[in-house]
């Protein structure tokens, strides 16, 4: 408890340092000794959408704070591998980072099974890393791993963040509840993703029940097969969550075999560009998306304008999302352990520097994001959209954000 | 001219009598200082080579010890296998599952993954006892879709049993006395497995096995008429597939401390049958020219175009880079040199030996 | 009545048709498997999704979309004759594994090159008619429902017309049956050659746009393509005329299993029936009986 209180300290005074300078600071670009930040990501293959925008966002938030002042005068300079999802070259694209470019800590990284080649490099070299959009258990309470951070999910805690979030988002228009289905690539995480949320959501609210669940193999393309049973199911949701072509081509399938009732998305996994996909395909009618962070439509948010006057600004590839978001929250988590960590910063003090996060994302997401000696996950906060077919934009169907702290609010442990 | 030079300039080819053909490395002066520079650059390389470096070729290491098996089977045996990625996949599951289940430390695990492969190698190879060619390749594509979905399930049977989150992640490799730390460490655990595998295929072509193999490659038919068991020997290749895949798998299972049976897909089997074709068929040391060739070549190119520079212009395609460059290489030597690597280090070989007389292939008369 | 099993099944035969038949096609003129195939049909699917006109008001069957769609398809021609004469003629009398490395290598440098150009793009292809659906017997059928099999089947017989009637198709069989005997008898094989890579290719481009009316483009298009490579085996790799029944054994067997099975055992359940099939048929269905030439 004091840890975390000293870290909440720390975590306040080092925010206002770092991310909100920026105006204080205004068009001094940083000239001092660079500082290094490695960052892993997917830019070529096919979980592309979900992890690329998490580096361009980080991107964006850098090239910003290194016009204006950077880290006491020293830029940041953000130095990315592709490690698409290939184990052999998370453990290079890590290992080139850490040896040879001399990072002073490692951010991003892709799906989950790919994540502990890279936790390898990570613990010979004594290295922190933060991780995106996935996370895996090593990293939550009680006992996470020294050096491992996220600022993501296991798809555990997805679950059961999940089922708080569902009956708030669809017990409105289905007061007697029904059955929910779910979609997911076919994968060991498939249980977790399915299975278990569905299992759970019974338990906790039994007018909710489980339905189908679907699972087509990576390689797949065309998803009719795997999407009729849950279309003749008729069920009253259709949970859609995996990399994105398939998200997408789940969601397409489902509507042309007939199906009409709510789809409801993860984002971040299925971030709005490809949500857009969809609605050119089949329209925007009853479409959902669930989420840990704030969307890209919600303009009205002044972190989230900033972030799209700065792609505007520096550019992107991918047209800025709720990953682009997410990436600009990690960099935020970044710049404000840096700031905290001070002069002579090196691996080992940066490290502490993270554990004692506390900052403000500014709307990014539902709250706070602070970490602690025994939970290097933090609260998550969740909320739920749905496509407004007139505005053509995402609008919150949850008004507040509900909270879900991974040491008090896992339904089961994790194993490790 | 002294006898000494003339020992040391003895041609390889020179046989003088039955003992000295049949050797397994070939007596000759030349032979042994190039065996000793082997030696001490193998030794000196990890003390020298970046962890970058020392990783690319701990991967080769792995895909050699996988590619002997398939060298086997395929090369020598002539059996088609579209499914090697079965067999390491069956080593990678045996390996981790032993642990999850038993904590089987790392040098029981994987003699056990051996084992599991050669199964699996036995059940691949029973259709080889009616199919040939181009439809055996497809009979192995099955077992290696049985096996990805078999794992499959077996992975969310352990979701199901042992709680959400349970994962075939493994420990650091345990070799009894020792537990392999760095990379560097690595590199001599998997070097040593590498030349014993090495070293025992290149005995089995010597042997009356490997000669039974030779003749049913050339002729299934007559290779029966001259007394080979074709059903038996065919097996005993697959059986040896599988165990060397198994061996690689599990280390592989280990390198990256976890196992996602998706890896092990059909893209790996091709990759596998890629570097055999590309070192040289039947070829024990174009196993290792293979194995280096497709391991490395687009982390060689990804280093050329960092250390000159380009990264800033390239970086954003470096991938694609890597392997279009790895493509377009691999094009070049199927235009000018259709022996493989191994062919090509044979003609740089006699090149030397009969300089300054001109050089003729002598292996394209004999195709 | 519930025919959606049927439909499900004709729909992916048709897919699988196409996509088996340029692996056949190749096979037939050169006695080589097409590993590059797979590559051509994602290469196609991207090009689709790139070029292919797009409206706001959703995709249309304007004369653009016709024109752009006969002009990839014609591209595809192009390409196939440029790996032809670039990257197999030179290959002419080295051994078959040599020439079937060299398609591997034309795959990875398009996979590279898809990924330079692309960039693990997705999405979906601007197709009109997406969204035309009819009644058939109380069951709800799309318009995309039925065009893979269309298409596949208008394909499939097209070039099984060509073969059996025109001069050139008559040539292929004939370089098919014996190289030496042809080229003897005045063919030009490597015209023969090159005009059978122009029509897989072409093939190839047809198959993207039937896998597209499915679902969206991805580099996952090349695993699934694949699997044209497992039907044109059970078919019998040269033979035009097993490969319809074959894509409806394989479409079936995966479409059933899926179903009322296990849907993980769908992916490898096929390959089963195709074990069980070779073992009784170990040229396939209706392949030649060849003295198959060692690895």
């Amino acid at each position: 408890m004091l840890a975390l209180f000293a870290g909440a300290c720390g975590g306040s005074g080092g925010s206002k340092g770092a991310s909100s300078d920026t105006t204080a600071a205004a068009g001094k670009k940083a000239t001092g000794e660079p500082i290094r930040v490695g960052w892993l990501t997917d830019a070529t293959s096919v979980t592309r959408g979900t992890y690329f925008p998490e580096y361009e966002g980080a991107k964006l938030f850098f090239s910003n704070l290194n016009d204006n002042g950077g880290i006491d005068g020293r830029p940041v300079e953000l130095l990315v591998e592709d490690m698409k999802i290939d184990p052999q070259l998370a453990v290079t694209a890590a290992t080139k980072l850490i040896k040879e470019r001399n990072v002073i800590m490692l951010a991003g990284g892709t799906i989950e099974g790919r994540l502990p080649p890279v936790f390898e490099v990570v613990r010979a070299n004594g290295v922190p890393f933060l991780t995106g959009h996935s996370a895996r258990p090593d990293m939550f309470p009680p006992k996470p791993d020294p050096l491992l951070f996220t600022a993501g999910n296991v798809f555990e805690a997805m679950s059961d963040a999940r089922v708080k979030l569902w009956p708030k988002v669809f017990d409105k228009d289905f007061p007697n509840g029904g059955t929910s289905a779910c979609y997911i690539h076919e994968a060991p995480a498939a249980f977790a993703v399915c299975n278990r949320w569905l299992d759970q959501q019974q338990k906790a609210t039994p007018q909710w029940k489980p339905g189908t669940i679907a699972k087509a193999p990576l390689q797949t393309t065309d998803f009719t097969n795997y999407i009729r049973p849950v279309v003749d199911s008729k069920p009253t949701v259709f949970f859609d969550i995996s990399i994105a072509s398939h998200a997408i081509g789940a969601a397409v399938s489902a509507r042309n075999l007939g199906y009409q009732g709510p789809i409801a998305f993860s984002m971040t996994a299925t971030p709005e560009t490809d949500i857009n996909e969809v609605i050119k395909q089949v329209g925007g009618q009853n479409i959902y998306a669930l989420s840990n962070v704030t969307s890209i439509d919600e303009t009205q948010v002044p972190e989230v304008k900033k972030v799209i006057d700065m792609a505007k600004k520096y550019g992107t590839e991918i047209a800025p999302n709720s990953g682009t978001l997410n990436g600009w929250m990690m960099a935020m988590i970044i710049a404000d352990s840096l700031k905290r960590c001070g002069a002579g910063c090196d691996r080992t003090k940066l490290r502490d520097a993270v554990e004692k996060t506390n900052i403000d994302t500014k709307g990014l997401t539902g709250g706070n994001i602070a970490y602690g000696p025994d939970d290097h996950v933090g609260k998550r906060y969740w909320t739920a959209y749905k496509y407004d077919t007139s505005k053509k934009t995402l609008v919150r169907v949850v008004k507040d954000w509900i909270t879900f702290d991974p040491k008090t609010d896992l339904l089961a442990p994790l194993a490790k | 001219m002294s006898s000494a030079t003339r020992l040391l300039e003895r041609s390889p080819y020179l046989h003088e009598d039955y003992s000295s053909d049949l050797a397994l490395f070939p007596y000759s002066a030349k032979r042994i200082a190039a065996i000793v520079i082997l030696v001490a650059a193998a030794l000196a390389l990890p003390m020298v080579a970046t962890d970058f470096i020392v990783n690319v070729v701990n991967f080769t290491l792995i895909a050699v010890i996988g590619a002997i098996g398939l060298q086997l089977l395929t090369g020598m045996a002539g059996q088609l296998s579209l499914g090697h990625a079965a067999f390491l996949g069956t080593g990678a599951l045996v390996s981790s599952g032993l642990w999850f289940h038993f904590e089987l430390p790392f040098w029981q695990a994987v003699p056990l993954a051996a084992v599991a492969g050669g199964l699996v190698g036995l059940l691949a190879g029973i259709p080889a006892l009616r199919l040939r060619g181009l439809y055996l390749g497809i009979t192995t594509l099955a077992v290696q879709a049985i096996v990805a979905v078999a794992g499959l399930k077996y992975q969310l049977y352990l979701q199901r049993r042992y709680g959400t989150g349970a994962d075939l992640n493994v420990p650091r490799p345990n070799i009894g006395f020792f537990t392999v730390e760095t990379v560097r460490q690595w590199y001599f655990l998997l070097a040593v497995i590498a030349l014993v595998g090495l070293g025992f295929a290149a005995n089995l072509a010597r042997s009356r096995l490997g000669r039974d193999w030779v003749a049913l490659r050339r002729r299934e038919v007559v290779a029966e008429s001259l007394g080979v068991n074709v059903a038996r020997q065919k097996l005993v290749a697959f059986v040896l597939s599988g165990v060397f895949g198994g061996i690689a798998g599990a280390l592989l299972a280990y390198y990256f401390r976890n196992v996602s049976i998706e890896d092990f897909n059909l893209q790996l089997s091709v990759e596998y049958l890629a570097m055999i074709i590309v070192g040289g068929l039947g070829s024990v040391q174009g196993t290792v020219y293979g194995a280096a060739f497709v391991t490395a070549t687009p982390f060689v190119v990804g280093e050329a175009v960092d250390r000159l520079g380009l990264t800033k212009s390239l970086g954003a395609n470096l991938r694609g880079i890597e392997l279009g460059v790895f493509a377009l290489a691999m094009m070049a030597f199927l235009l000018f040199e259709s022996d493989g690597l191994a062919g090509v280090w044979k003609r740089l070989k006699a090149y030397f030996v009969r300089w300054p007389y001109r050089y003729t292939s002598l292996s394209r008369g004999s195709r | 009545m519930d025919l959606t099993v049927f439909v499900d099944i004709a729909k992916l035969a048709g897919i699988y048709l196409g996509m088996a038949l340029g692996f056949v096609i190749v096979y037939r003129a050169s006695r080589v498997l097409n590993l590059a195939q797979p590559g051509l049909i994602m290469l196609g699917a991207f090009a689709t999704l790139t070029y292919l006109p797009k409206y706001d008001s959703g995709p249309r069957a304007t004369p653009a979309f016709w024109l752009t769609a006969l002009a990839l398809v014609a591209g595809g021609a192009v390409v196939g004759l440029v790996v032809y004469v670039a990257l197999v003629r030179p290959m002419a009398g080295e051994s078959r594994v040599s020439i079937v490395l060299m398609t591997l290598a034309v795959l990875f440098l398009l996979e590279a090159a898809v990924e330079v150009h692309w960039r693990g793009e997705r999405g979906f292809m601007s197709l009109p008619g997406n969204q035309v659906n009819y009644t058939i017997f109380g069951t709800h059928v799309r318009l995309f429902d039925l065009v893979p099999l269309v298409v596949g089947l208008a394909m499939w017989s097209g070039v099984a017309a060509f073969y059996k009637w025109s001069k050139a198709g008559i040539r292929i069989r004939a370089v098919a049956e014996s190289p030496a005997l042809a080229a003897r008898r005045g063919i030009n094989i490597d015209r023969i050659g090159a005009l059978s890579w122009a029509l897989a290719v072409a093939v190839a481009v047809v198959s993207a746009f039937t896998s597209g009316t499915q679902g969206p483009v991805s580099g996952l298009l090349v695993g699934s393509a694949l699997k044209g490579f497992t039907v044109a085996l059970v078919g019998g790799l040269d033979s035009i005329g097993g490969l319809l029944p074959a894509a409806l054994i394989v479409a079936a067997s995966e479409v059933i299993t899926v179903r009322w099975v296990d849907q993980q055992w769908g992916e490898a359940i096929p390959f089963v029936v195709l074990l069980v099939v070779l073992m009784i048929k170990p040229w396939g269905l209706a392949g030649t009986v060849e003295e198959l030439e060692r690895v």
